[in-house]
C-alpha cells in the first residue's frame, strides 16, 4: 500500500496557500464588517435624514409647527389667541388698487412725526389735520377702510400677519379716531422699512426661536434623535422660512444638520387650510 | 494471500487545491468588493439629499424679490462710466445668488480647472465663462452680518463637497434700472416743491425744478412762485420759525396759480377736477405735481393753530382726493414717464420700465454684436446703448448728477456745477431701434417655457482636500460687482452683499492668512485683500487649512444630481 505522505515542501507551501487564504478571508470579512457597519449607519442616517428634510418640507406647506392642527383643541393653540398669527380675523380681502378706499391718505412727505411721544403728539398736525382725510372709525367708508383694515389685522395677528395680509405697497401706519386730537400709530413705513435690519417673526419671539418638532419623541435611549425646526420671519422684506433638521447621535451626542430656505405656503395659506378667515365682503370684479 | 488491487485513493494535486484556493478567492474578493459599492450608494444618497436641500434654497433665493438691492443702486454720470449693477444685479440666478449672504460662492479658478466631470461638463461651464459654485459655509437668512449671528445654524460637512452649476445659455437680462438714472425713485405724495430748502428733509433736493427745467415743462415761472411761497412758509432755519397762517395762503395761492395756468380743469375753489379720460389716459407728470402742491397747502391750513374755516376743511378733503386720483393715474399708466418720483404710497409694478442693453443694431438680421451702435464716453469708456420698450419720456438728470450736483474729480479742483445735470448723457444713452422692433428690444417678445430652461447641476468632489484649497485666490469677478466708476472715484454701498467679492467675509485679510474680514474692504487700502488674492476660509472654521492632495492632481467629480428650472429675464418675486 503507497502511504506516501506531503512532502515537506508540498506542506509547506499547503500551510502557507492557506494562511494567506485566511488572513485574505479574515482581512476581507474585516473590512466587509466595517464597510457594513458604516454603510448601515450611513443607511440609517440617510433615512432619518431623508425622513426630516420631507418632514420640513411638509412643515413648510402646513405650519404644524406653529398652529397644529392635530390638536384635540386646536382653538387653545398658543397662536390662536388674540394678536397671534393664527387668531380668527373677520377682514375684507380687497386688495385692488384701482379701488380708491385702499389707497393711503396719511402725511408721509415730511417725517418729523417719530421723535419723542409728546414731539410726536404735536407734530400730528403740524401739517394739517391728515386724521380728517382717513382714520380708523370715519363715518366715509372711503376713509375708514384703510386704517381699520390695517388695525384690525395688526390687533388680531400680529406684525407678520399685519405684512402677510395687507398689499405689498402697504404704508403700516394710521390714524386713531380714538386719540385726541388723532394720533398716528407708527411712521410711515412701507414693508422695506418696517423689517429692515430686525426681523418680524411668527410668533412675534426673536427669529431665533422658531418652531420645532422631535420626530421621536418616544424612542428608546439609544436610538438616534431626530428634529426638525423652522424659523419664519420677515427681514428687509423677505419672507424667510429657514428649516434645520437635526440627527444627534445618542453614543456621541454629535448633530449631523442639514439647514436650508424653502419656499412654502405663506401664512394666508395656511390660515386658509384652517378655515381661520372670514370675509365680510367678497368683491366680483 | 490475495492482492487486491485498491481503488485509486489519490487526492487533489497541490495544483488543483492551488486553482480552488484561488477561484474561491477571487470570488469572495469579489464579493467582498460589492460592499464599497453599497457604502458609495449610501453616499449617493446623501449627497442627492443635500443637493435637493440645495436646489430648493437656490429657487427660494431665487424667487424671492430683494427689495433692498434697490436701495443700492448706483448711478453713472455716464453710460459707460458706472457699469455696477448691470451684471450684479441682473435677474439671473447665478448673480442673484452668488455672494456671500445667498449661499452660492464660486470655486477658485485655479481648483475649478482641475477638476473633471461626465462628458467635461464642469470644464465647458467654465470655457463658457460661467462658475463653478460651492456652498457657502454659512446659512442663507438674509440677515445683515454684524447685526444678527447665525453661527448655531451648521451646514453638513458633506455639503462642503458639493459643487455645483448652471447649464444652458444664460440669457440676456433685463437691467435692473438705468446705469445712469436709478429708477424708479419715490417719494411721498402730495408732497410740496422739493427744494433744497426744506427742513428735515432727506430726499435729495430740487428733483421738481430739476425735471421742470430739463424737461422744459410749462408755466415754470408759477411753479418757481410756488416754491418760492413753499420756502417762506417754511423758511429752513433751526430751530423752525412758527408756520403763519399768511405764509401758507400765500403758498396755497400760488399753487393754485399754477394749476389755472396749467388748464386744469378746476371748480370755483381753484381745485382741479379728477383727471379726463379713463383709467388708461396719461396724464402730464407737472399736472400731478401742481395738483399735490394744492393739495399739500390745502391740507396744511387744517392745522389747528391756523385757524381753519369749515370751508377750508371740505376744500382739504377735496383737493387730497383729487391729487390722489391724479396720482394714481399717473403711476398705473406709464412706466416710461420718468419727470416725477413714483409713489411711495403707490408702489406698483409700473414703477419698474423694462430695460435692456442694445446688443444688435437695429432692423438688421444676422448682425454681429460689434456691431451694435456703441457708446463711447469722453473717457474712452464704451457701453451699449439702452433699449426700452416704449420711448422714455422726461428722462430729465438723475439724483446724483442733478442740475445743482458738483462734480469734484479725485483729486483736482473742484468742478463748477453742471448746468443741466447728466440729461444729455441720459438722451444719449438710448439706443437706435425703432421702437417695437422685435429684432432688438425682446423682452416682451412672445417666448416658449422651455427657451427659458437651464439645468442645475451637482457634483460631488472632495476639492478641499487641496493642499491650496484655501489659499488658492478667489474666482475673478466682472467689474460690475465693483462699487468704482471706471474713473477710479471711490463709490458707496461697499458693504452691499451684490457688490464685492462673493467670498469677502470668508476671505484673508493679510498674507499670513491668521485673520479674515469683518467688513468689506474698500478695494483702495489693498487691493490683494478686495480681490482675496490670499485665498479664504472655504470651510467656514475660521483658520487655514492645508489639504493633502497637491495641485498637480486631477479630480473627478461624480454627477449627484440635474434639475430643471426656469431663469426669468426680468425681475419677478413670489411674494412682496
Amino acid at each position: 500500500m503507497l502511504t506516501r505522505g506531503f512532502t515537506l515542501i508540498e506542506l509547506l507551501l499547503a500551510i502557507t496557500l492557506s494562511t494567506m487564504v485566511i488572513y485574505t478571508s479574515v482581512a476581507a470579512f474585516r473590512v466587509s464588517a466595517q464597510t457594513i457597519t458604516i454603510s448601515k449607519r450611513l443607511s440609517l442616517e440617510n433615512s432619518l435624514l431623508r425622513t426630516g428634510f420631507q418632514a420640513a418640507l411638509n412643515e413648510l406647506d402646513y405650519w404644524d409647527q406653529y398652529d397644529d392642527r392635530s390638536a384635540v383643541n386646536r382653538a387653545t393653540n398658543p397662536l390662536r389667541a388674540v394678536g397671534k398669527s393664527f387668531a380668527p380675523l373677520i377682514y375684507d380681502p380687497t386688495k385692488l388698487e384701482c379701488d380708491p378706499k385702499t389707497w393711503w391718505r396719511g402725511l408721509g412727505f415730511a417725517m418729523d412725526t417719530d421723535a419723542t411721544p409728546a414731539v410726536s403728539a404735536t407734530n400730528t398736525l403740524k401739517w394739517g389735520n391728515y386724521g380728517q382725510l382717513q382714520r380708523a372709525g370715519h363715518t366715509e367708508p372711503i376713509r375708514a377702510w384703510y386704517p381699520d383694515q390695517i388695525r384690525t389685522i395688526n390687533r388680531q395677528l400680529g406684525g407678520y400677519g399685519m405684512i402677510s395680509y395687507l398689499p405689498g405697497d402697504a404704508i403700516y401706519c394710521w390714524y386713531e379716531s380714538t386719540a385726541a386730537p388723532f394720533a398716528m400709530r407708527g411712521q410711515p413705513r412701507d414693508i422695506w422699512e418696517r423689517t429692515a435690519s430686525t426681523p418680524v417673526t411668527v410668533n412675534g419671539a426673536t427669529y431665533k426661536d422658531g418652531a420645532f418638532t422631535d420626530l421621536l419623541p418616544q424612542k428608546p435611549l439609544h436610538w438616534p434623535g431626530l428634529r426638525v425646526e423652522t424659523r419664519r420671519y420677515v427681514v428687509w422684506s423677505s419672507y424667510i422660512d429657514l428649516c434645520q433638521v437635526e440627527v444627534r447621535s445618542p453614543l456621541s451626542s454629535e448633530a449631523l444638520r442639514l439647514s436650508f430656505w424653502g419656499v412654502g405656503s405663506s401664512l394666508r395659506g395656511a390660515r386658509q387650510q384652517r378655515n381661520l378667515d372670514q370675509l365680510d365682503q367678497v368683491e366680483i370684479r | 494471500m490475495t492482492h487486491f488491487a485498491l481503488p485509486s485513493r489519490r487526492g487533489f494535486t497541490l495544483f488543483e487545491v492551488g486553482i480552488s484556493l484561488v477561484i474561491v478567492s477571487v470570488g469572495v474578493l469579489s464579493v467582498m468588493m460589492l460592499f464599497p459599492t453599497g457604502l458609495k450608494a449610501q453616499q449617493m444618497a446623501r449627497f442627492q439629499i443635500l443637493a435637493s436641500a440645495k436646489a430648493i434654497e437656490l429657487m427660494s433665493v431665487n424667487a424671492n424679490q430683494w427689495r433692498k438691492w434697490d436701495e443700492q443702486r448706483l448711478e453713472g454720470q455716464t453710460l459707460a462710466l458706472c457699469s455696477i449693477n448691470q451684471v450684479a444685479q441682473s435677474p439671473l440666478i447665478e448673480q442673484k445668488n452668488c455672494n456671500y449672504r445667498h449661499g452660492s460662492l464660486p470655486v477658485p479658478l485655479d481648483i475649478a480647472r482641475r477638476l473633471d466631470a461626465e462628458n467635461d461638463e464642469i470644464q465647458q461651464v467654465l470655457r463658457a465663462g460661467g462658475y463653478l459654485f460651492y456652498s457657502s459655509p454659512r446659512p442663507v437668512a438674509s440677515i445683515d452680518e454684524g447685526t444678527i449671528s447665525l453661527e448655531d445654524i451648521e451646514i453638513p460637512n458633506e455639503s462642503q463637497r458639493l459643487v455645483f452649476a448652471y447649464v444652458g445659455h444664460a440669457q440676456q437680462p433685463a437691467l435692473a434700472n438705468h446705469p445712469c438714472k436709478a429708477w424708479p425713485y419715490y417719494d411721498w405724495y402730495p408732497a410740496p416743491p422739493r427744494v433744497s430748502s426744506f427742513p428735515n428733509n432727506s430726499t435729495p433736493s430740487s428733483r421738481h425744478e430739476d425735471s421742470w427745467r430739463l424737461n422744459a415743462w410749462p408755466n415754470l415761472t408759477e411753479f418757481l412762485a410756488v416754491s418760492t411761497a413753499w420756502q417762506t412758509a417754511v423758511p429752513n432755519t433751526l430751530p423752525e420759525l412758527p408756520h403763519t397762517r399768511a405764509n401758507v395762503v400765500a403758498y396755497r395761492d400760488k399753487a393754485k396759480e399754477l394749476v389755472a395756468a396749467l388748464a386744469m380743469v378746476r371748480d370755483l375753489d381753484g381745485i382741479p377736477d379728477a383727471p379726463p379720460g379713463n383709467a388708461y389716459t396719461p396724464v402730464e407728470p407737472y399736472k400731478v405735481l401742481a395738483a399735490g402742491y394744492l393739495a399739500q397747502a390745502m391740507v396744511w391750513l387744517t392745522r389747528p393753530s391756523l385757524m381753519p374755516t369749515a370751508m377750508e376743511s371740505t376744500q382739504a378733503q377735496k383737493a387730497h382726493e383729487h391729487s390722489l386720483q391724479w396720482l394714481h393715474r399717473h403711476v398705473t399708466t406709464d412706466p416710461y414717464d420718468w419727470g416725477i418720483d413714483r409713489a411711495l404710497n403707490f408702489q406698483n409694478g409700473w414703477d419698474h420700465p423694462l430695460l435692456q442693453y442694445e446688443l444688435f443694431p437695429s432692423n438688421s438680421p444676422g448682425a454681429r454684436w460689434q456691431d451694435a451702435n456703441i457708446f463711447t464716453a469722453a473717457n474712452g469708456d464704451i457701453s451699449w446703448r439702452i433699449l426700452t420698450a416704449r420711448p422714455v419720456r422726461n428722462p430729465g438728470t438723475s439724483t446724483s448728477y442733478g442740475m445743482r450736483s458738483v462734480i469734484a474729480p479725485v483729486p483736482g479742483p473742484v468742478a463748477p456745477p453742471r448746468p443741466s445735470g447728466n440729461k444729455i448723457d441720459i438722451e444719449e444713452s438710448f439706443g437706435t431701434q425703432v421702437v417695437g422692433q422685435p429684432d432688438t428690444f425682446n423682452l416682451t417678445a412672445p417666448f416658449q417655457p422651455a427657451e427659458r430652461c437651464r439645468q442645475l447641476v451637482f457634483w460631488a468632489v472632495d476639492w478641499k482636500s487641496y493642499q491650496d484649497a484655501e489659499t488658492a485666490p478667489s474666482a475673478p469677478q466682472d467689474a460690475s460687482r465693483v462699487p468704482y466708476d471706471s474713473d477710479g472715484k471711490y463709490s458707496y454701498h461697499n458693504n452691499a452683499h451684490k457688490f464685492n467679492n462673493p467670498e469677502v467675509f470668508f476671505t484673508w485679510n493679510n498674507s499670513s492668512r491668521n485673520g479674515l474680514n469683518t467688513s468689506a474692504p474698500d478695494g483702495l487700502s489693498s487691493k490683494e485683500n478686495y480681490l482675496g488674492m490670499w485665498g479664504a476660509d472655504r470651510n467656514g472654521n475660521r483658520k487655514l487649512d492645508h489639504g493633502s492632495v497637491p495641485p498637480s492632481v486631477r479630480m473627478r467629480a461624480t454627477t449627484i444630481a440635474r434639475f430643471n428650472f426656469y431663469n426669468p429675464r426680468v425681475w419677478s418675486g413670489l411674494r412682496n
